[in-house]
């Protein structure tokens, strides 16, 4: 079997050499921790929006040409519909797994920018932005806001009641900005309101545009990543220049795409049992039929929550009236992602500090960024509820103003109080190693004067500190250096990669710890050349003489 | 002081921190110490005190003049439900089995923990989540639960109390059950098993006994309310007929089942502040417990006799055997009686020192005879015909649960708060305390046996100005605002000990358990030294070795042997 | 020897007599005094504000009733008066320790056995006046069917064909009436339509829940004339402090000439 893997490996390399890039990429060191994997879950939810989404578009008419349905669903018909929404309809009624991949989709939707935004609050409350990550980052901002326009324009797509409502909000709000508003609205909706452009734009930029972007950022993001190496945890034998973990080939890309599978898998779950944009119960959209509970998805609600809270306020600036929606729909999420995309620079700014970080921190390590972000996280938690206003209103049978002024109140009051309880809470947790943890065990004895003391049993490292695997040297692994070195200087290294990004230091260090394995090929043996050198067998790589090193 | 310790015994395993701990926030948010979980339902349930008080004080000021709308009747009758099952269920319990208990016990009896520490921990979050549960139901469209913290069926059933405050208040009630019942496997598993090396179950300070008594009845019942409220919850939800007569049900097992709980609740209510009361006046009458055998027997007798009881809540029904229940009750008098009797017996010939503790006690003694006896008369159907569900037995059980969880609770308090905190309170505003709390409680509660007896019935939100209620509750309410102003003075007490603190020491008031033998507050694991345990009293034993328990017992056998001896010549 | 005190429990005195009475004492005294004046003061002795009953049934529980109260006294002075005592006379002087008094076995014995007998005797009373309140006669007089609900009560004379029953609810001011004769015995068929409600008459000593699916009997004898306010006595939701009713009692002769007078009606005041 290795014999063959071998032969094709050496077919291809001996056509496109690969094998020194493969070689090292395949080896490459990734370190372990759950809180590493949130950004992966987005990927393949994006995988899986990708899927999905060819299969609606083979069904999916953009046009808001106006028909009379007569499709499946009884209760609709001989009703005035927009092609999009009655193309919408038979995807979910008539075509053959049409729903269950509508649904997908749609749950695919709501989870990548879900796992986006987890994924930015673990790289902000562990610092992993600074230097040298700044780029990822204002790449990673610019994929949140185009998953989020395009989550808007995707659900907008079906044309049905709750998200015409929506678009007439969208447009509304472009119309808000000053000077140039009326101008860009039109231009998008090629005319005024409604008109019949916006569905077949909307439809070009959700499946064409911003998913060409997404890939050529997500790439760019991941490459990146890629080069700097991921950052981890501060522990024992983790320094700025090396990376401990585990191996890519088998290890992860394994786990990788078992994980793949899993979020695959939920998200499958998710469509086919939970019932997501029932667009049937809602209608096809009239202007004039605005109703109730009419929230927007998710990520949206903060925009929406924002909206409601605005006091109706007329501000006047350089003698030209402001729309009261200018602020904030417009101003509110242009501070938002300036802040954001900016954050690295911003915090620069603040801590002077210019040094390399490849060690992240345990959020409460670093209380005043923690309490900083918990308080603007706050900020917008209370937004995204602040959609619902009317709702609560209605269950708790109390009038629509004092749900306003709550939530006003709230949004105020709240983000300080709770970022004033995180920093109290870090800054005493700072440096504890074990707090939150399950305790370790103690057995506590009574001496014979009655004093009560306690020993500890059994001591466990912290979680963050643990490696799936022991680090292991294997015996042939060391014979071979000794002999790739030519001499019988016993040091004590486990090898290195390629040096990559940090200048003056000597370059990054791999240590790599490798599972113990019997057996494999050359190629997935673990080919490690000495500190600084060149390539992964210090420039030799024939296979004559990889086969005769591991035959030693 | 201390030797290097030798492996002796092991107390183990519990879990806790290896290397530095936290102070703050986290350390109380985290922590499975029992006394600082004993601290935090102190102090929590006083604050439920508080706004159940708040409640009751509205109550009253309804009730102040015929035809009132100071509340509507809806609310009314959710603020005495909300009263009701707060008083009960949030703090009278709470404050000493989930408070004193877990601060004390361990302490008593030379333990460094309790049983189950994480457990504890849990019994506390379950215990505040369901008293924000109990308030919840304000927040509702149609209000909070407003059938009695008795919940009969089919009052408390879907279609007389639809919306979700009743739910909310099953809700609560049950996690706050639970948080009962695991404080209760709890106690007892550390009572009876982490006692120090001579703390025999005969030399157990009276508090731990009733502490184990009180944990025995907690198993026994609450698990029968929870099955009764999940039954409630069922009929509500479900479309389940077990208290409907409609589908086939019976209305009277709900009764039945609450009662079955509800008698012994009554006496898990009580028999911790009668531990305290037997802790209290030894200290401060500088004897012995009188009777202290007798004291076990008597309540080992109450908690036996509380199971069977339960029926005198419904001689009015008509279903039950009233004979046997009224028996039974009549008898539950006799071991309570040799209690009164027995704290009668320890101040006797004692060297009394008036301070805050020992005042409130005697309070307790006061309050809880006039409602013991008037419970005597309850027990007798013909009279319960007459008087249940009218302001007598209102004021009947005002005084025994106020003479106990207030009176016995602030004695407690006021005893124990040197070695919770360390501190001193101000003597002079105990006694203010004492005295505006004894006066508002008997202002408020005695002219409502008269109430009752002419005839006012309990839970009505107004009465007509021809009923000649009038002018006894207008005494009440007084009353009531005079104890409320008694509260705030508490409050100042307490906010000026933690502003200037006194520091109190070790041992200042010469107590006799264990508890004081340590430093105030007590270290991380309880004790740097037990004293050897020879007997009841094992810190007085130390202190004063002249005047030791076994050396009295020593010098006793000598002496009988003598005489023996002497006899047989 | 040590071995006549252990026993003894009339201790030697060891404490001066003299005792300054400090204000404070005095007022827990007076407190005492006011206490007990107020339960018992501004009643009118004998009948302790317990209302006398105007059944025969009703009367007993009253005497059953004035005869514990009576008994509770000497109760409440064996408590009240050696703590009394106690508080003055043991008040702290010096710093002395007192005898430490473990027990006394034949004090604990008399504390238990008296109370027992007292509680015993108690029962007897109790259980004689019982049988008397919840006896059902085989032959009474007249039968009254009462049915509670919410909010208002249903009277209904089953031999006469005659139902009373309440106008309505938080407003009406008119109260059903039940009418019943002096000196004959009615037995009273009680249940109720919805919840729990209590039917409770104060001046006849006497309240019994009307119980859905439950059907309760009891009788009465009324020995005096007038007419007595009923209330409901168990909540029962919303109005239940407006479930009034009123019993009349009339002589036997006006009894008749007044059903005779309602054949057939069945809506009425």
């Amino acid at each position: 079997m290795n014999k063959r893997v071998e032969k094709t490996t050496d077919w291809l390399d001996e056509r496109l050499g690969i094998a020194k890039g493969a070689r090292s990429s395949l080896n490459k060191i990734f370190p372990d921790h759950w809180s590493f994997m949130l950004g992966e879950i987005a990927l393949y939810s994006f995988i899986v929006l990708l899927f999905t989404g060819v299969f609606l578009s083979l069904f999916y008419i953009p046009s808001s040409q106006q028909i009379i349905y007569h499709g499946s669903y009884a209760p609709l018909r001989g009703q005035s519909v927009s092609e999009a929404y009655a193309s919408t309809l038979h995807i979910s009624f008539s075509v053959r797994a049409g729903l269950v991949m509508r649904q997908m989709h749609h749950w695919a939707a709501n989870i990548f920018i879900a796992a986006i935004v987890v994924h930015l609050c673990r790289v902000f409350f562990t610092g992993s932005f600074r230097k040298p990550r700044e780029i990822n980052w204002i790449i990673g901002s610019i994929l949140l806001i185009l998953a989020i326009v395009n989550g808007f324009i995707g659900y907008s797509l079906p044309d049905d009641l709750i998200s015409g409502t929506g678009i007439r909000i969208a447009f509304s709000i472009l119309e808000s900005i000053p000077l140039v508003g009326s101008y860009l609205a039109f231009f998008l909706f090629g005319g005024n309101y409604p008109g019949t452009s916006i569905i077949p734009r909307f439809y070009t930029i959700h499946v064409l545009l911003i998913p060409a972007l997404i890939v050529a950022l997500l790439a760019a993001h991941l490459g990146i990543m890629y080069h700097q190496k991921h950052t981890q945890y501060p522990a024992p034998k983790r320094t700025n220049k090396n990376v401990v973990g585990t191996v890519l080939w088998p290890t992860y890309a394994l786990e990788a795409g078992g994980f793949f599978f899993i979020t695959a898998a939920v998200i499958a779950a998710l469509g086919g049992l939970v019932q997501i944009n029932p667009i049937w119960l809602y209608g096809p959209y009239v202007p004039y039929k605005v109703s109730y509970a009419v929230q927007p998805d998710w990520y949206m609600g903060w925009l929406d929550g924002a909206l409601r809270l605005m006091p109706s306020w007329e501000i006047v600036g350089f003698g030209h009236m402001i729309p009261n929606a200018f602020f904030p729909a417009v101003l509110l999420p242009g501070l938002t992602f300036t802040a954001l995309s900016l954050w690295p620079f911003i915090e620069k700014k603040i801590t002077k500090d210019d040094q390399v970080h490849n060690i992240c921190d345990r959020p409460r390590d670093n209380p005043w960024r923690t309490s900083l972000g918990v308080g603007i996280l706050t900020f917008y938690i209370v937004l995204f509820f602040a959609s619902s206003t009317d709702v609560l209103a209605n269950t708790f049978n109390t009038s629509l103003n004092l749900v306003l002024w709550t939530f006003r109140i709230l949004l105020v009051a709240l983000p300080p109080v709770a970022g004033y309880v995180t920093y109290m809470l870090t800054k005493e947790t700072e440096g504890l190693d074990d707090a939150g943890l399950r305790r370790a065990p103690v057995i506590i004895t009574r001496s014979k004067d009655g004093e009560y003391s306690s020993v500890v049993v059994d001591e466990e490292p912290p979680l963050h500190s643990r490696t799936r695997f022991e680090p292991q040297e294997v015996p042939e692994e060391k014979e071979y250096r000794r002999v790739a070195r030519g001499d019988d200087n016993e040091r004590e290294l486990v090898g290195a990669s390629e040096p990559s990004v940090g200048g003056d230091n000597g370059g990054v260090h791999h240590e790599g710890i490798e599972p113990h394995r019997s057996g494999g090929s050359g190629i997935f043996r673990v080919p490690r050349s000495v500190a600084g050198g060149g390539g992964p067998f210090g420039g030799r790589d024939s296979r004559r003489q990889r086969r005769r090193n591991t035959q030693e | 002081m201390t030797i290097a310790p030798e492996r002796l015994e092991e107390v183990g395993p519990h879990f806790e921190h290896h290397g530095p701990e936290p102070t703050g926030i986290f350390k109380w948010l985290t922590s499975t110490d029992h006394k600082v979980i004993g601290k935090n339902y102190m102090y929590t349930s006083l604050v439920f005190f508080f706004i159940a008080g708040l409640m009751a004080e509205l109550i009253r000021t309804q009730l102040f003049a015929p035809n009132n709308h100071v509340v509507s009747p809806q609310t009314y009758n959710e603020l005495f439900t909300i009263h009701g099952s707060i008083m009960l269920f949030i703090f009278a319990g709470p404050f000493v089995f989930g408070g004193f208990a877990n601060f004390l016990i361990p302490l008593q009896i030379g333990a460094p923990d309790m049983a189950f520490p994480r457990l504890n921990a849990l019994s506390y979050w379950l215990f505040l989540t369901g008293s924000i549960t109990m308030l919840l139901g304000f927040l509702t469209a149609s209000g909070a639960a407003a059938f009695g913290w008795v919940a009969y069926a089919p009052l408390s059933d879907a279609t007389y109390s639809p919306g979700a405050g009743p739910d909310l208040w099953i809700v609560s009630v049950a996690l706050v059950g639970f948080s009962g019942i695991f404080t209760a496997v709890n106690l007892v598993t550390t009572i009876f098993y982490l006692r120090a090396p001579g703390l025999t179950m005969f030399r157990m300070p009276v508090f731990t006994w009733n502490m184990l008594v009180t944990g025995i009845l907690i198993l026994i019942s609450f698990p029968v309310l929870t099955a009764a409220l999940i039954m409630l919850y069922a009929d509500r939800h479900f479309g389940t007929h077990i208290f409907s007569v409609r589908g086939g049900g019976v209305p009277v097992l709900w009764q039945n089942l609450f009662w079955f709980f509800g008698h012994p609740e009554v006496y898990i209510l009580a028999l911790p502040y009668f531990g305290i009361v037997s802790e209290v006046l030894p200290v401060f009458s500088k004897k012995p417990i009188f009777g202290y055998k007798g004291l076990v027997f008597a309540t080992l007798a109450i908690a036996g006799l509380s199971t069977g009881v339960w029926a005198h809540h419904m001689f009015t029904t008509g279903t039950v055997l009233l004979p046997f229940f009224s028996a039974l009750s009549l008898l539950i008098a006799v071991p309570t009686g040799i209690k009164i009797f027995t704290w009668i017996g320890t101040i006797w010939r004692g060297n009394l020192d008036f301070k805050t503790p020992l005042v409130f006690a005697i309070g307790f003694i006061i309050a809880f005879t006039m409602g013991g006896i008037t419970g005597v008369m309850l027990a007798s159907p013909p009279i319960d015909f007459y008087t249940h569900d009218t302001y007598f037995v209102v004021a009947h059980f005002h005084q025994v649960l106020f003479g106990s969880a207030v009176f016995a609770g602030f004695a407690g308090f006021y005893y124990w708060y040197p070695k919770l905190t360390g501190r001193m309170y101000r003597e002079n505003l105990g006694k203010v305390h004492f005295w505006l709390t004894f006066i508002g409680f008997n202002v408020t509660f005695l002219p409502q046996y008269l109430l009752g007896l002419r005839g006012m019935p309990r839970r009505i939100a107004e009465y007509g100005p021809s009923d000649g209620f009038t002018f006894l509750n207008e005494v009440s309410t007084i009353g009531a605002y005079i104890t409320a102003i008694a509260f705030v003075v508490f409050l100042y007490n307490f906010w000026v000990s933690w502003r200037k603190p006194i520091p109190a020491g070790d041992n200042p008031w010469d107590g006799h358990t264990l508890e004081w033998a340590t430093s105030s507050p007590p270290p991380s694991h309880n004790f740097h030294k037990l004293p050897p345990i020879r007997s009841l009293r094992p810190t007085w034993d130390m202190n004063h070795p002249d005047h030791a328990d076994w050396r009295v017992r020593q010098e006793e056998a000598t002496a009988k042997r003598a005489s023996q001896v002497e006899s047989t010549r | 020897m040590r071995s006549d005190a252990i026993d003894d429990f009339v201790c030697r005195q060891t404490l001066s007599a003299s005792s300054k009475f400090k204000l404070g004492r005095l007022f827990k005294v007076g407190g005492l005094v006011l206490g007990s004046s107020v339960m018992l003061g501004a009643c009118n002795l004998p009948t302790f504000a317990i209302n006398r009953g105007a059944t025969t049934q009703g009367r007993a529980t009253f005497h059953l009733f004035q005869l514990f109260v009576i008994i509770s006294i000497p109760v409440l002075l064996s408590v009240f008066v050696p703590l009394t005592w106690a508080i003055i006379r043991y008040r702290k002087k010096d710093n002395s320790i007192p005898k430490q008094t473990h027990s006394s076995i034949p004090i604990e014995v008399t504390y238990t056995i008296i109370p027992i007998l007292i509680v015993v005797f108690l029962f007897v009373v109790t259980v004689q006046v019982e049988n008397k309140v919840t006896a059902v006669s085989a032959h009474p007089n007249l039968r009254v069917n009462v049915v509670g609900f919410q909010w208002g009560w249903k009277f209904n004379y089953p031999a006469f064909g005659v139902t009373k029953v309440t106008q309505g609810v938080g407003g009406s001011s008119v109260y059903p009436q039940l009418v019943l004769p002096k000196g004959e015995t009615t037995t009273i068929h009680l249940t109720s339509n919805d919840v729990v409600h209590g039917f409770y008459i104060p001046q006849f000593d006497f309240s019994r829940y009307a119980l859905p699916g439950v059907n309760n009997y009891f009788d009465f004898t009324p020995n005096q004339t007038g007419t007595f306010i009923g209330r409901c006595s168990q909540l029962c939701g919303l109005y239940h402090s407006e479930m009034l009713f009123t019993v009349k009692v009339i002589t036997p002769s006006q009894f008749n000439t007044w059903i005779s007078q309602q054949s057939h009606s069945t809506i009425g005041a």
